[in-house]
């Protein structure tokens, strides 16, 4: 072909193209959601996913929802997120981490837009941020499976260091050492946030080396469907997840976002809305725990029931004193407890956890 | 027969126009790293300007071996085992003994001797673009080449659609003449051809035949391996024979016969006199 | 049978470049019944798949910069592809290349120079260049399989960013958060078109299409590539050298990737963070094969495979369609293109005989 003839194909293409596009006017109005991973993940993104089926059970009549999934943190985020925000949409959940910076710079280009970012932390005029204090949860289940494990020995698939994480591996550490001052927490990083493959292996890896209850900061069933199979406990991650693990299951720390995601949404469209930050946990019901397995002992299950409740009314703090360091130091003394500044930039091990932290 | 080609039997003129030795093999062995390669074993030879030197041999004696050695696909132990005019060349690479006009005909044209997907023009350039020049500027010459091509395809009388047409869509016998004609065209010093008329038609054959020569005529060394016993004699003027690695003591072509080297090649004792059979060291 | 498959004598040329389009006319048509089974317009789902994503500047200057680098890694690939040096490590060195480009950032962020950016994209091309030299080493003196050792790297590259990024080139105003600074003015790519994302990585995929063209037409070492790929017997009888061939390609695979990286980075990314490609380095792989390893033929792939990734976006946001859209479009496309290049070598003819042949 002559570059002649290849530059007339590309302009014929080009005219009858711009011939097919007509306007794209929207009669409703949008809300957006970006996810990180497939909503069939029956964990995270399937959670947001229940909550954006809220919100048009809510305000079905007045907004039309959309959704992407898999959307891969970085380049391809910031193109999805404008994407929407060129197109109608008045207000965009953008549900993971990494998608901080490009919400952001999206933010400034589309003022009249406004944008809710989960478990980030820079917030700008039309930039809301929003997370769960799932570390809450952790603490609930850090008291059943420090009862219930008989090796002593918690194997945690855990996703990036970053502090969300090892705030969940510390809750988790605290509480069942509170019970069992034997138990030891192993971590093994996958560097994903969801690989099912990477996640079971990770599983089978820390069961292995003797662990009998498996925790995860991962968004597929994958490593309790692993616990299942090999016969230990396991927790669900982000959503409900015992019909993968109907024997295995103990409970599962279920992320509620329908309430907020309701409320952010109206306020969006009725002009009330204001950029603000939300941590939430079992008081405000954005953190739930699943019921109970019936292997549980019923006294154990009395101390779960007892620490949720103990959360929701203010009596027991996570993260409350005495707090030693995994190198020693003290970080909270008896009666002192970490403030939310602390919990937002952990960086480091409490005792009982296995391995060092990338410094 | 076939119509229209002019089969005459090549005619060779012997001796008197012999030079001095160009190519001198000398004491070569080399062992194979092929689990069913053949050892080489104190191989030594001459080749002289102006003549042709034959080697028969049944297939899978060394004869592939011993064709890797020389044209530097295979490097040998020490250098001063080929000399070239004296020259030691054991250690050099194919591309450095063609700068010194050496030439090479494998023995396998579709894959070895040419690319089969690659023109004409491209397969002309493969061998010849150091001693024909085809490189201008560090850039491919593609108006040269092209001529190359095309001066090989009207002097070897190549039945082609056109050099731009693939090496595979050739008959046998024309990408033979091709691949032979582009070597003879490189005015080589020495040139060693292995199996030139192998699955080729009756005329092409005899055209080969002639241009080896008239190659030898014009003072050229040429070495041919063959197993065509009746290509050997008609073109040679001296012949030895390969068997499991090792080569016979060479003789004029006058002096002997098909049937004693029909002999040697089966690798039999005791035929003619003893002397004969202990001289394949 | 009515119709039988015959050997053509030589490959045909004009199906080498036939074959793409029908390959996407064929897609186009069976896409259609794929949309109208999932209850969609299959004409609307077209548009919205095809035209819409680039119906406007901003959209086509996306395309772009989706496309960028996809097509550096494509090219330095596809030149090794062509000498049977199969990298399929591209995911890793572009890794090192960012590591390399983004690591001279972190260590000179407060230099406002006009050589930062060109000084990171260097390091960007050798950093990707060694992470290649390993495969080509173990290759050439372990008789190593590069497959094997080009993929495994690319997890030990991954992770080796993510050491960094958690460890010493963590951003120390990022609440421990394991991202690097941001990049500054002078270490980020310059926009080409103000008001979208288009950068001069752009131009360095075109640059870098030209060149390999340019080497592979016309330069003896682009022959040698293509002799030692088609006929490796051919190549050492014409004194060869594959050992040379295979670190040249691999070296140069490894530079495109890693200058993808640096691009990718102190482009559309703008630091260094544990997760910086989307799986360009694999994508490429297809888009080499795509784009039948020709340089022209990669940009065109390159453009079609980047429009996969936002035509799906669009028929998600605007129909509703669910996210494997685009994965079955692309498998669509390489399964056509591979069925169509069957003509090449052969093509059909009627039966004669009669009776039913094989």
């Amino acid at each position: 072909m002559t570059s002649k003839t290849i530059a007339s194909v590309l302009g014929a293409v080009a005219v009858a193209g711009s011939m097919l596009v007509s306007a794209n006017v929207s009669a409703q109005d949008k809300v957006g959601f970006v996810y990180v991973g497939p909503i069939g993940d029956h964990g995270w993104t399937y959670r947001h996913d229940i909550g954006r089926q809220a919100v048009e059970k809510e305000l079905g009549d007045k907004v039309k929802t959309t959704y992407v999934e898999s959307v891969k943190e970085g380049p391809d985020s910031e193109r999805v997120i404008r994407q929407m925000a060129a197109d109608g949409h008045k207000i965009i959940f953008t549900t993971s981490f990494g998608y901080m910076n490009p919400t952001l710079k999206v933010a400034k280009q589309f003022p009249n837009v406004k944008f809710e970012h989960a478990t980030g932390f820079k917030r700008s005029a039309n930039v809301s941020t929003y997370s769960g204090r799932f570390y809450e949860g952790r603490y609930v289940v850090g008291k059943i499976a420090g009862k219930m494990t008989k090796t002593n020995v918690i194997g945690y698939v855990g996703s990036f260091p970053i502090p969300e994480v090892v705030r969940g591996i510390n809750a988790t550490a605290l509480a069942a050492r509170s019970v069992n001052p034997n138990v030891e927490i192993k971590v093994a990083w996958v560097n994903t946030w969801y690989d099912p493959g990477k996640e079971g292996d990770a599983a089978k890896a820390l069961i292995d080396q003797g662990a009998d209850i498996i925790m995860q900061h991962t968004d597929s069933p994958a490593p309790l469907q692993v616990a299942e199979a090999r016969g230990v406990w396991g927790v669900g991650q982000a959503s409900d997840m015992h019909h993968f693990a109907p024997k295995a299951q103990l409970t599962a720390i279920i992320d509620n976002w329908d309430r907020y995601y309701v409320a952010r949404a109206k306020a969006a469209l009725d002009g009330t809305w204001k950029s603000q930050d939300t941590w939430a946990g079992l008081k405000d019901g954005m953190v739930e725990m699943a019921k109970f397995n019936e292997a549980i002992p019923a006294d154990v299950i009395k101390l779960a029931e007892e620490t949720r409740d103990g959360i929701i009314n203010g009596t027991i703090h996570p993260f409350a004193g005495p707090i030693k360091k995994q190198d020693g130091t003290v970080a909270a003394k008896e009666g002192e407890t970490l403030d939310d500044g602390t919990l937002l930039g952990m960086d480091w091990y409490v005792e009982g956890v296995q391995g060092k932290l990338p410094k | 027969m076939m119509i229209g080609t002019n089969l005459t039997t090549p005619r060779h003129d012997d001796g008197s126009k012999r030079g001095p030795v160009r190519l001198k093999v000398h004491n070569l062995s080399l062992d194979s790293h092929e689990q069913f390669g053949i050892d080489l074993n104190l191989i030594n030879f001459d080749v002289r300007g102006g003549e042709v030197m034959g080697i028969a041999g049944v297939a899978g004696n060394g004869q592939v071996e011993l064709l890797e050695v020389l044209s530097g696909e295979m490097l040998c132990d020490e250098a001063e085992h080929l000399l070239l005019e004296g020259t030691p060349i054991g250690k050099l690479n194919p591309t450095e003994r063609r700068e010194l006009g050496i030439a090479f005909v494998p023995e396998d044209r579709l894959g070895h001797g040419s690319v089969p997907d690659m023109s004409l023009t491209d397969n002309a350039f493969l061998s010849s673009y150091g001693q024909k020049k085809l490189i201008s500027n560090g850039l491919i010459n593609h108006k040269k080449s092209t001529q190359y091509a095309e001066e090989i395809v009207a002097k070897f009388d190549v039945r082609t659609a056109g050099v731009t047409h693939t090496a595979s869509s050739l008959s046998g016998g024309n990408l033979q003449k091709f691949i032979v004609g582009r070597e003879m065209l490189q005015d080589p010093k020495l040139i060693i051809i292995a199996h030139p008329t192998w699955g080729v038609d009756a005329g092409a054959a005899a055209a080969i035949h002639q241009a080896i020569i008239d190659l030898a005529e014009n003072g050229a060394a040429v070495l041919v391996v063959s197993q065509d016993l009746d290509e050997l004699f008609a073109i040679s003027n001296r012949i030895a024979v390969i068997a499991e690695g090792r080569l016979s003591v060479s003789r004029d072509i006058k002096e002997i016969s098909i049937e004693q080297i029909g002999l040697l090649m089966g690798g039999t004792e005791g035929s003619g006199s003893q002397k004969e059979a202990q001289s394949v060291a | 049978m009515l119709l039988k498959i015959v050997k053509r004598p030589e490959p045909s040329r004009a199906m080498v470049y036939l074959t793409p389009l029908m390959a996407l006319v064929l897609t186009v048509v069976c896409s259609m019944g794929v949309f109208t089974f999932l209850g969609v317009d299959p004409v609307e789902a077209l548009r919205n798949f095809f035209i819409v994503p680039i119906n406007n500047a901003y959209g086509a200057s996306e395309l772009l910069v989706k496309a960028t680098p996809l097509i550096l890694c494509a090219i330095g690939l596809s030149v090794g592809f062509r000498a049977n040096v199969w990298n399929i490590g591209a995911e890793g060195q572009l890794t090192l290349g960012a590591i390399f480009g983004g690591g001279l950032f972190v260590y000179l962020h407060d230099v406002d120079s006009v050589f930062l950016l060109p000084g990171m994209i260097l390091l960007g091309a050798i950093g990707g260049a060694l992470w290649a030299g390993i495969p080509a080493f173990l290759k050439t003196r372990f008789n190593a399989n590069e497959i094997l050792t080009s993929l495994m790297l690319v997890y030990v590259a991954t992770l080796l960013l993510s050491l960094l990024i958690h460890g010493p080139w963590r951003d120390p105003d990022g609440f421990n958060f394991p991202e690097s600074r941001m990049f500054s003015e002078s270490a980020t790519m310059p926009l080409i078109l103000e008001g979208t994302r288009l950068h001069f990585g752009t131009i360095l995929a075109i640059i870098a299409v030209l060149g390999t063209w340019l080497m592979l037409a016309k330069t003896l070492v682009g022959f040698q590539i293509k002799v030692i790929g088609a006929a490796p017997k051919a190549g050492s009888y014409a004194g060869f050298s594959q050992k040379k061939i295979i670190w040249f390609t691999l070296l140069f695979g490894g530079a495109m990737a890693g200058i993808a990286g640096v691009s990718e980075v102190s482009g559309p990314v703008g630091q260094l963070l544990p997760s910086i490609s989307p799986g360009y380095g694999f994508t490429a792989i297809i888009v080499a094969f795509l784009g039948r390893l020709h340089p022209v033929g990669i940009i065109f792939a390159g453009l079609l495979m980047a429009l996969t990734y936002l035509g799906g976006e669009t028929a998600q946001i605007n129909l509703g369609l669910p996210v494997a859209v685009t994965g079955v479009f692309q498998g669509m496309v390489l399964f056509f293109l591979l069925a169509c290049d069957v003509l090449i070598s052969y093509r059909f003819a009627l039966n004669r005989t009669g009776r039913v042949s094989g």
